[in-house]
């Protein structure tokens, strides 16, 4: 029996399969040859830190507390200040969201100036437990472009000593913000409780 | 001297030309019924061990036969084997007809291509399983098939569950090449259209010899009809509505072929899907509608010795995810949501799909083509899949208008496949698949990438080979796999990652089909498989929609000592023990095919060592609410499982069918229960079926009951109240108790009751309407599915009624 053809025939199958995957091989390994590295991205939703300014009307330093979750989505959780304020005074309170895994010099640094630029579409919202804490409720010192309060700034009047809950809500109402609309309403951009002490 | 006596196989077919002269010449060809010639047909005469292939034309020719009589075995893949007596000699050259095998044929391997595999047990959709949930997703038909269930997220997301496997861990097919995408996502539903299906089969057992790594789970099969190759044309059209969600579907195909060039055929097909939100038995699931383009064109010559096709098809998407806003919350909120009986938003029902939702396309390219030589059967296919993935989440601002992800990844694939004639008694095939994928982050999500940039290489190269005697089949399999990956990304405090690693792995099956009688056959598939971790199980970090939560993949380390934000870091691969999965299974099919009663039955078993998954870890508390968060984790898996379907016809046009899947999974290595594992499920139905009514065909009832148990073997529950407890006071949840846990406990067992009709209306000579009702749900039940992973915030569809049309023109004789 003839081996020797058979043999011939099979090299040049193998060689013609060799010759295909050759080509087919040396096409992928060009195009195979772009590798796109990432590109580091911009985080500017993350609110990292919400920080609470009490500036007391009559003069005085500034109390400040600040929630600070320095690990954006990561698994940890945010270290968070108590509120000490002094009993029957009135303080200007200041709301400032910052994304500090940003450089401060970064656009998206600042929220609480996004906030601002659309606070068309943005509230904040206040919740104490227990509410006597306060004199009676707290005043919006700002106003968006249809008359509406945004609550970067506010005032608050203390009630008599105790202690409880202070949390601050943000809620995002694109198209949904009104006169009537509350907490309810919206997306919450932050949601963030407090501990607060009037000695 | 051993290489000689292999040379001596290889041609055995020359050596019985040329050898010797004494004996008889047998002749003849081989057609299948409709007297179309079959080339590569093989015709092996048992008692001489001598076979023969037909050549282009469907001839044989097989000289120096001494006299007598022989039992011959004649196999042509797709067709059933035939067993026949030939008396030696023969007054004139024989004529054996081959009938085509649709459903019973176990041929695993693609379209007529081999002779193997024959022993790996598969479920097939029958047509009319096909139609009946024709409007619906690839996932969601499959559901029918028992040992498949679905792995949801809310009603526009189906992926299919083999044997409690799904995601990764399944191959899916489409049109022979293996669907690459991101299918690590459990809310990444397949990417196909299920239009373009004509067959689709589900691979149980221990498929990875040939479909590589990844189908160690099982195998999705979606073929379309080939290619026309005489003159003609067809067409057909669906038009399907559904009351639940207000869905329109609607799909086009034509097809044809020419009288002047015999073999060329051609198909083009569209489809279009429009669904708003669907709703439960109380309420509207806001934002869960899916919007669906989807085109294929195919053209193919196929001549007897040779063939060549080219196939495109595109699938574009769009799927709403459901609203839940106390997720961005509290942690009060968060448990709110979850103690809810209702999702805190419900809307009144729309057809606008607004974040969060996803987006995604998917191209395919396609060159495939085969040649007979005197060696056997030759297929190479090349394939390019293009696929991109958009996610957009409810975020601040504009941001809302920029994807949270945005995906693309680019593959190439050559499989390359020879099918050699027989050598002696072995039957097979050898094998090589090679694949080079590229996975980019398009840059500006403005958010920390979910998974990495890499580049996978991987080859693979197999033989497969059978030996085929009356009664009894026997398969042997190996493969070896080698893949190398690179990846680059970025950590969160803003470093640049880069690793990369090299697997390499045998993997080996081994399958036998012992036949008793004629009605009767035991299949025993048993077979070893291995699977690399994917990206996204190693390098996942962040907000994702399928957990509505956090997830981290293996190989992120949380320091929790350590000040923040460089107290969660990326881990080099070889710097953590972390395996590849390596599974083993057994696969136990008894298959009695009678006159009247019809039984497949399935026993498994199949250990995953090093398995990866999910689980729930804790809550973070942060500024902008507290959000769950989940961790990839690896872990020894055991799966035992049953599968029956019986079928009895009580009367000759009244069916009996009764259904079950048990699957009973441990975490063996904790000893604990493993989260997500689909519950047991019993289903009968009753189906009347009338093929001629008057001028009317096919008519036919259903009416069927499925019931679902709790999954009892479910994770412990801890609340998020407890988590947060936990987190606050820095404790480690699995310090005292390391089991699993989840945050609801596994819902309630239910039963759902479906009813569907149909019928065919002969309209002309060449053309039929067909027209079928369906009601899915019928008692409008308020139930939760364990696997849906929306499970948490809302109950499942409520009653849907479904009217769909069929219209077909056809210019073929058949």
């Amino acid at each position: 029996m003839n081996t020797n053809h058979i043999l011939s025939h099979t090299s040049k199958i193998q060689f013609k399969l060799y010759g295909i995957l050759f080509l087919v091989f040396g096409l992928i390994g060009f195009t195979g040859c772009d590798q796109t590295d990432p590109v580091p991205e911009e985080i500017p939703e993350t609110v990292t830190t919400v920080k609470l300014t009490f500036t007391p009307s009559g003069g005085g330093s500034p109390v400040v507390a600040q929630a600070k979750d320095a690990d954006g989505d990561g698994p940890g959780g945010p270290v968070v200040d108590e509120i000490t304020l002094v009993a029957h005074t009135t303080y200007a309170l200041s709301v400032e969201l910052y994304n500090e895994l940003l450089d401060p010099t970064d656009a998206g640094y600042n929220i609480s100036d996004e906030v601002d630029n659309e606070s068309d579409e943005h509230q904040f919202f206040f919740q104490v437990a227990p509410p006597a804490l306060f004199d009676g409720s707290f005043q919006y010192n700002d106003q968006d472009t249809n008359g509406l309060p945004v609550g970067l700034k506010t005032t608050w009047v203390t009630g008599a000593a105790g202690s409880g809950t202070f949390r601050v809500i943000l809620k995002h109402q694109p198209g949904l913000k009104s006169a009537t609309s509350d907490v309810t309403v919206g997306e919450s951009d932050v949601n963030q409780s407090f501990g607060i002490t009037i000695p | 001297m051993k290489k000689y006596i292999f040379m001596v196989a290889v041609c055995i077919l020359y050596a019985q030309v040329s050898a010797q002269n004494n004996g008889h010449t047998l002749s003849g060809e081989v057609l299948s019924t409709d007297r179309t010639p079959l080339p590569g047909a093989t015709i092996f005469l048992e008692n001489l061990h001598r076979g023969m292939v037909t050549d282009a034309t469907g001839k044989f020719f097989l000289k120096s036969i001494p006299k007598g009589k022989y039992e011959a075995v004649v196999r042509f893949t797709g067709y059933k084997t035939q067993y026949i007596t030939i008396s030696v000699p023969s007054a004139k050259p024989i004529s054996i007809l081959l009938q085509e095998d649709d459903l019973v044929l176990n041929n695993v391997i693609v379209k007529g291509q081999s002779l193997t595999s024959a022993a790996i047990p598969e479920s097939a959709l029958t047509e009319k399983e096909i139609e009946i949930t024709r409007g619906e997703s690839l996932g969601e038909s499959l559901a029918q098939l028992t040992g498949v269930s679905t792995l949801k997220t809310g009603s526009g997301v189906a992926k299919p569950v083999v044997h409690g496997l799904s995601g990764n861990r399944i191959v899916i097919l489409n049109n022979d090449v293996k669907l690459e995408g991101q299918q690590w996502g459990t809310e990444h539903a397949p990417e196909i259209d299920p239009f373009i299906a004509k067959k689709i089969k589900v691979v149980k057992g221990a498929a990875a010899v040939k479909y590589g790594s990844e189908a160690l789970g099982g195998v999705v099969i979606v073929e379309p009809p080939d290619l026309p190759t005489g003159a003609g044309l067809n067409s057909e059209i669906n038009l399907i509505g559904m009351s639940n969600g207000r869905s329109f579907t609607g799909d086009v195909q034509l097809e044809g072929g020419f009288s002047t060039i015999n073999g060329l055929g051609w198909r083009i097909q569209g489809s279009s899907k429009n669904a708003g939100d669907t709703h439960t038995p109380d309420y509207n699931l806001t934002n869960s509608g899916v919007k669906e383009l989807n085109y294929s064109i195919g053209l193919g010559l196929k001549k007897p010795a040779y063939g060549i096709e080219l196939y495109h098809s595109h699938f574009d998407t769009e799927v709403g995810i459901l609203k839940i806003t106390g997720l961005t919350g509290s942690l009060e909120d968060l448990r709110k949501v979850l103690e809810s009986e209702r999702p805190p938003i419900i809307e009144d029902f729309s057809y606008d799909i607004g974040n969060p939702r996803q987006q995604a396309t998917h191209d395919l390219f396609k060159i495939n083509g085969f040649f007979l030589t005197e060696f056997g059967r030759f297929n190479i296919q090349y394939g390019l899949q293009l696929n991109k993935r958009k996610e957009f989440d409810i975020r601040i601002g504009s941001l809302s208008d920029i994807p949270s992800m945005n995906l693309e990844i680019t593959t190439h694939s050559l499989d390359l496949e020879w099918v050699h004639n027989p050598f002696g008694l072995l039957d097979g095939s050898i094998g090589l698949n090679g694949a080079y994928q590229d996975n980019i982050n398009i840059p500006g999500t403005q958010r920390s990438n979910f998974i990495p940039n890499f580049n996978n290489y991987s080859t693979g190269i197999y033989l497969i080979e059978g030996i085929e005697k009356s009664f009894w089949e026997l398969e042997a399999g190996v493969r070896y796999d080698t893949k190398f990956s690179d990846i680059r990304g970025w950590n969160l405090n803003e470093s640049f990652y880069y690793d990369n690693f090299h697997f390499t792995n045998f993997t080996a099956t081994l399958n036998t089909i012992y036949h008793i009688g004629k009605q009767d056959r035991i299949i025993v598939n048993v077979g070893s498989s291995w699977r690399p971790p994917n990206m996204a199980e190693l390098y996942s970090f962040g907000k994702h929609q399928s957990a509505a939560g956090l997830e981290y993949g293996l190989l992120w380390f949380w320091d929790r000592e350590a000040p923040p934000p460089a107290n969660i870091y990326i881990r080099k691969f070889d710097q953590v023990a972390i395996e590849n999965e390596q599974g083993f299974k057994w696969l136990n099919t008894y298959e009695h095919h009678g006159k009247k009663l019809n039984v497949d039955f399935s026993a498994y078993l199949h250990r995953i060592n090093n398995y990866i998954f999910i689980r729930p870890e804790g809550v973070t508390k942060r500024p902008e609410g507290a959000l769950p968060y989940f961790w990839y984790r690896q872990t020894d898996a055991l799966f035992l499982g049953i599968d029956a379907d019986t079928r009895y016809p009580l009367f000759s046009f009244l069916n009996w069918n009764v259904k079950l899947n048990y699957l009973w999974a441990k975490d063996v290595r904790n000893n604990d229960y493993l989260p997500f594992i689909p519950a047991n499920q019993v289903e009968t139905g009753f189906e009347f079926q009338q093929n001629q009514w008057g001028k009317i065909r096919d008519v036919y009832a259903r009416f069927s009951a499925a019931y679902t148990a709790r999954q009892k073997r479910a994770p412990r529950v801890i609340s998020p109240e407890v988590i947060t407890e936990a987190g606050e006071q820095d404790k480690n949840l699995f310090a005292e108790d390391p089991s699993n846990f989840d945050f609801l406990a596994a819902p309630l067992a239910y039963t759902l009751v479906n009813l569907d009709a149909g019928i065919t209306v002969p309209t002309g000579k060449s053309n039929a309407l067909q027209f079928r009702l369906g009601i899915r749900n019928l008692f409008n039940v308020s139930y939760r599915n364990y696997t849906n992973r929306l499970r948490y915030y809302a109950d499942d569809e409520g009653r849907n009624f479904i009217v769909s049309l069929k219209f077909n023109i056809s210019t073929f004789k058949n």
